[in-house]
């Protein structure tokens, strides 16, 4: 958070510390010659080699594969993710019976840890493309269910007297408080839900899959190419960060009348 | 519109008893303050004439009418109610602005009107400039201000106030205290105001009715012989205010005392 407001001399440093950082990596791992050589590159790779590597796969071809089936899975997980858990959260929330006999199931399914399911969900669904959807959808789901059913309960009641006292009808209290206010708990948990999504897709490439970027990280390490194993890396780590900063924007924007997220004035 | 309230009794669920046999009326187009120590009930009456109260929380007996209809039948008390409660009740995520249209926009006033309406409201209790504003960016006399012309705006016939300013620091207080004389004096809108304060009761009301501690009863009523539209700020240091704080206070010290236990 708050990472786009610090000053350039913060910034100047962090760029510094980067380069030192990566002319160390390079360095140790022989980029620089071999009197810095402390480190075998085919353990630790080696920053100017992972940008070679990095051009080649896109040159092959197969980056755009890979990163074309790893988004698609994640989006697809990601929405139907969103859609659903919303849709069940607000079920439970208005249905309160239900809410009450099926929570301990969620909440016992919530504390799964979310890998777990991943070679069920292989067996089921196959090798392809809809099994990483599911697994992905399947770690979406939970945080969006939860964090909807909580946002139904903890609707201000205050503000519902209030609606109702001018006259407002069950339609006008949905509408003017019950909708706010959720939305509000849904998009703080969408930040949470993009980097599970992603994970769930990448997680369920490594288990079983025949491409996308777990699955093409899988094979480089199997066959010691540390250069593309970081490689997919650092990519993972700049389309994560990309999605979360582009939620939080939205967020930002959205949810603008919530002291924490506005500035002043 | 009349309020008329007869032989109320709120008891609830849990065995407290908050009302026992409360009447009183407050007459088409009067400011009646109601007063009394801390958990005497104050709130439960108002909640009581605004139907606020779940059947299933209390038992209420008695009758409440407004212009002769009793309240339970519904509907005919919902467009001529206003409710300023303690607690400011602004829609987080909606402006000043979209606040005060609240209630125009649940009675489907074209959205032209709503603005027109709401913009002259705001203007009228000085928050012009501020109508784009959130309300966790506005001090809490602005937010309690923003409250009350919510209610007003959708011209409420009869409105409860509920402590609304218990929460202000004496200066926003006594601001507040003379804008609703003002544009009470105005509108001549049927007022009751529950308040424990009762200097605040005297300022405000033309009649103040005192409640015991709880279980509430009227302990007394008292007319407030000074005339309106009254000036908070001059007020308290006048003899007839002095006098009539006095009188009450010593009716009623020893409730106060014992109260809130």
């Amino acid at each position: 958070m708050g990472t786009g407001r610090s000053g350039p001399r913060v910034l100047v440093i962090r760029l510094a510390l980067l380069a030192l950082l990566l002319a160390a990596w390079e360095g140790f791992a022989g980029g620089l010659g071999p009197t810095w050589r402390l480190v075998d590159p085919i353990i630790v790779g080696r920053p100017s080699a992972i940008l070679a590597d990095l051009r080649e796969y896109a040159a092959s071809g197969l980056l755009g594969r890979d990163l074309r089936t790893t988004l698609i899975e994640t989006f697809l997980g990601l929405g139907l993710g969103i859609a659903g858990g919303v849709a069940v959260g607000l079920l439970f929330g208005y249905w309160r019976t239900m809410a009450e006999v099926l929570e301990p199931l969620m909440v016992a399914l919530n504390s799964l840890p979310r890998i777990t399911v991943a070679p069920i969900v292989i067996l089921w669904f196959g090798l392809g493309m809809t099994s990483k959807v599911m697994l992905s959808l399947f770690t979406v789901f939970f945080v969006m269910f939860f964090n909807t059913f909580l946002g139904i309960r903890t609707v201000d009641g205050e503000l519902i007297k209030a609606v109702r006292v001018m006259g407002g009808t069950a339609r006008d209290v949905t509408r003017m408080v019950v909708i706010p206010s959720v939305t509000s708990w849904i998009f703080a948990a969408l930040r949470t839900s993009v980097s599970f999504a992603l994970s769930g897709a990448v997680v369920g490439e490594f288990i079983g899959s025949t491409e996308g970027l777990g699955y093409r990280m899988l094979i480089a390490a199997g066959t010691l190419e540390t250069d593309r194993v970081f490689a997919i890396m650092i990519l993972l780590m700049v389309i994560g960060s990309g999605l979360v900063e582009l939620t939080r924007r939205v967020e930002g924007y959205l949810l603008r009348w919530r002291p924490s997220l506005t500035a002043m004035g | 519109m009349r309020i008329a309230v007869d032989r109320l009794g709120v008891r609830f669920q849990r065995g407290v008893e908050a009302l026992r046999d409360v009447t009183f009326e407050v007459g088409s187009g009067e400011l009646v303050a109601l007063v009394g120590p801390s958990g005497c009930g104050k709130s439960t009456a108002l909640n009581a004439i605004a139907s606020l109260i779940p059947p299933g929380e209390a038992e209420v007996t008695g009758t409440i009418l407004i212009d002769g209809t009793d309240i339970r039948l519904g509907k005919a008390r919902q467009a001529a109610l206003g409710y300023v409660f303690q607690r400011d009740t602004l829609f987080p995520w909606r402006t000043v602005l979209q606040n005060v249209e609240a209630g125009l926009e649940i009675r489907r006033l074209p959205k032209g009107e709503r603005r027109a309406k709401a913009n002259s409201l705001i203007e009228l209790v000085g928050l012009s400039g501020f109508g784009h504003y959130y309300p966790h960016q506005i001090s809490g006399g602005m937010r309690q201000r923003t409250s009350l012309i919510r209610t007003l705006a959708y011209d409420p016939q009869v409105i409860l106030m509920d402590e609304p300013f218990g929460a202000l620091d004496a200066n926003t207080r006594l601001i507040l205290q003379a804008e609703l004389i003002r544009i009470w004096a105005q509108h001549r809108t049927t007022i009751l105001f529950v308040t424990h304060d009762l200097t605040e009761a005297i300022t405000l009301g033309e009649r103040v009715i005192v409640l015991s501690k709880r279980p509430g009863r009227i302990s007394a009523v008292h007319d407030v012989p000074i005339p309106h539209p009254r000036d908070p700020f001059e007020l308290h240091g006048r003899r007839e205010f002095a006098d009539l704080h006095g009188a009450i206070w010593r009716s009623v010290s020893q409730d106060f005392r014992g109260a809130g236990r």
